[in-house]
């Protein structure tokens, strides 16, 4: 499994998917955290809640992962380097249990950059206006439950683009299911909307949802274990080509 | 050494491999022909465990590829021209791979040396020809020095050298006692290149021998020009030949040229021109998957 995960490291290392995918995050980050500081007032910017809620906007690194996830799988569908992949490692599910690993760990690497890079703006904007940025401990809580909840969601991407293995639709059908679907069941039942799996998984982020963190763990890991055994078994039954 | 026994692959109504049974030796060059479409490439699939037979086996060293131990030590393979990721280096690839299967990176600049890449190694493999894609895949085959070849129209998208470096290479590795099976749609790639062939069609097993066999199988017979040819033909046919005419010169099936030269002379008929048709294995080929010879 060493040498696997190596070895899907080292891919990930050797396009630029990755690399422009943390560009894209920490431009989308930089400017919304310099938009909040810019037109934020010197009352606010002394507030410990006002600072801590700058950080929600690193939230988005949990759908970068998420993104991160689902690329590194379709794309071996995609370019068909699942060919040379599956003749080099014939199990299959130790490449996609390889492969959860190296996307659970890149999305982790993307949340801590999108916080280094909020905390970084927020300290020397905050500094050169003379006030000090104050993070509580709760904070650093919250921080880490969001490194959680990004090395999830991109474990959650590497499942559902084994089962889809289209790339587009991959992509397409995640988004679709969690801002149309996921909604428009939290309308007609709360109870159960609270429970699927963008909500689950959202309240391991700074923004939160309706459950608290560690039950948000537990459903989150199981929606993981759930879909991830479903790619396992799918991509062991189908033919490459 | 290969053995595919009773292969059968459907896709949904087409039948694409049926019924298909056959052994590769080891230590011997074997070309997989039949024309496009024949089910070479989705039996070199299944053999390596990418895809699931419909029914049969097909193993290699005795086992299913998916339970070998070490794949890309035991069986190295080519399979399509394009499976790399266009934005990674044609070396990266082969690291990749390399890491994945537990081999030295050494041994990945060791093949780009032996396929001649070493130069276009470090660029991205979206600019590389096709020549370069051959390469660079049997590069990949070639990482775990491994003992069983199975290569799938690997002379596909070379220029006439590159195609005599491949034969070059081919017989390379089959006189080092690698068993190689390679498959080809072009015969005239191939006919100096293996030892022995399988020819299938239609999913179906057409023949598998020696090459020289099957020129032999296919060989045209004596052509035979004579002012006397209304006398040969009766001394011929008496002989047990089959003769039939054929622009003015007499086609001799049955005999050996020498035969009909010595009968002529014997009986003093002139011969203004006698010649013994060989064969390509290209002819062979065509005529051995005709509709006629299945039928």
């Amino acid at each position: 499994m060493t040498r696997l995960l190596a070895a899907e490291l080292l891919k990930l290392r050797t396009t630029r998917t990755a690399l422009g995918l943390l560009i894209a995050l920490l431009g989308i980050v930089a400017l919304i955290v310099i938009a909040s500081l810019a037109t934020a007032d010197a009352f606010e910017l002394e507030l410990e809640q006002w600072q801590e809620d700058l950080f929600t906007v690193a939230s988005l690194a949990a759908l970068f992962a998420l993104l991160f996830g689902i690329l590194a799988i379709t794309g071996e569908f995609r370019h068909r380097t699942a060919t040379p992949t599956f003749l080099a490692t014939p199990e299959r599910e130790r490449v996609l249990v390889a492969k959860t690993l190296a996307s659970a760990l890149t999305g982790v690497a993307l949340g801590v950059m999108a916080l280094a890079l909020t905390a970084a703006l927020a300290l020397v904007w905050v500094s050169a206006r003379g006030a000090s940025l104050d993070l509580g401990g709760a904070f650093f809580t919250d921080a880490l439950w969001l490194l959680v909840g990004c090395a999830l969601y991109a474990a959650l991407g590497v499942a559902v683009g084994a089962i889809v293995q289209s790339q587009v639709g991959a992509i397409v059908g995640t988004l679709v299911w969690f801002l149309v679907v996921e909604s428009l069941i939290a309308v007609i039942s709360d109870r159960v909307g609270r429970y699927l799996p963008g909500q689950t998984l959202s309240a391991l982020t700074f923004q939160g949802g309706d459950i608290s963190r560690t039950r948000g763990l537990v459903v989150g890991l199981v929606y993981v274990a759930l879909l991830g055994a479903l790619g396992v078994v799918l991509t062991r039954r189908r033919d490459v080509s | 050494m290969i053995e595919v026994d009773g292969l059968s692959k459907r896709y949904g109504r087409t039948v694409a491999v049926d019924g298909l049974s056959f052994r590769v030796e080891p230590g011997t060059v074997t070309g997989f022909l039949g024309p496009n479409g024949a089910g070479k490439t989705t039996t070199l699939r299944v053999l390596l465990g990418l895809a699931r037979p419909s029914a049969g086996t097909a193993t290699i060293l005795g086992r299913s590829y998916r339970e070998l131990d070490e794949p890309a030590r035991r069986v190295g393979a080519v399979l399509e021209t394009s499976a790399f990721h266009p934005g990674r280096s044609g070396r990266n690839h082969l690291r990749v791979l390399a890491t994945a299967s537990g081999l030295p990176v050494s041994r990945v600049d060791e093949v780009l040396e032996l396929v001649e890449l070493t130069g276009p190694a470090r660029r991205r493999t979206g600019g590389y020809s096709l020549g370069m894609r051959q390469r660079l895949a049997l590069a990949a085959a070639l990482l775990g020095d491994p003992e069983v070849l199975v290569l799938d129209e690997p002379a596909n998208g070379l220029d006439p050298q590159g195609i005599r470096w491949l034969r070059d290479l081919l017989r390379g590795l089959g006189s080092e006692g690698r068993t190689v099976l390679v498959s080809s749609h072009v015969l005239a790639e191939m006919q100096q290149t293996v030892d022995a062939v399988v020819i299938i069609h239609q999913g179906r097993f057409v023949t598998q021998s020696s090459v020289a066999e099957v020129e032999a199988r296919a060989a045209g017979g004596v052509l035979v020009r004579s002012p006397g040819a209304e006398r040969l033909r009766v001394l011929l046919v008496a002989e047990g030949a089959q003769v039939t005419e054929l622009d003015g010169r007499l086609q001799v099936v049955g005999m050996t040229a020498e035969r009909v030269g010595e009968l002529a002379a014997a009986h003093g008929i002139a011969l203004h021109e006698l010649h013994a048709e060989s064969a390509t294995l290209e002819e062979a080929f065509l005529q051995l998957t005709s509709a006629e010879a299945l039928s």
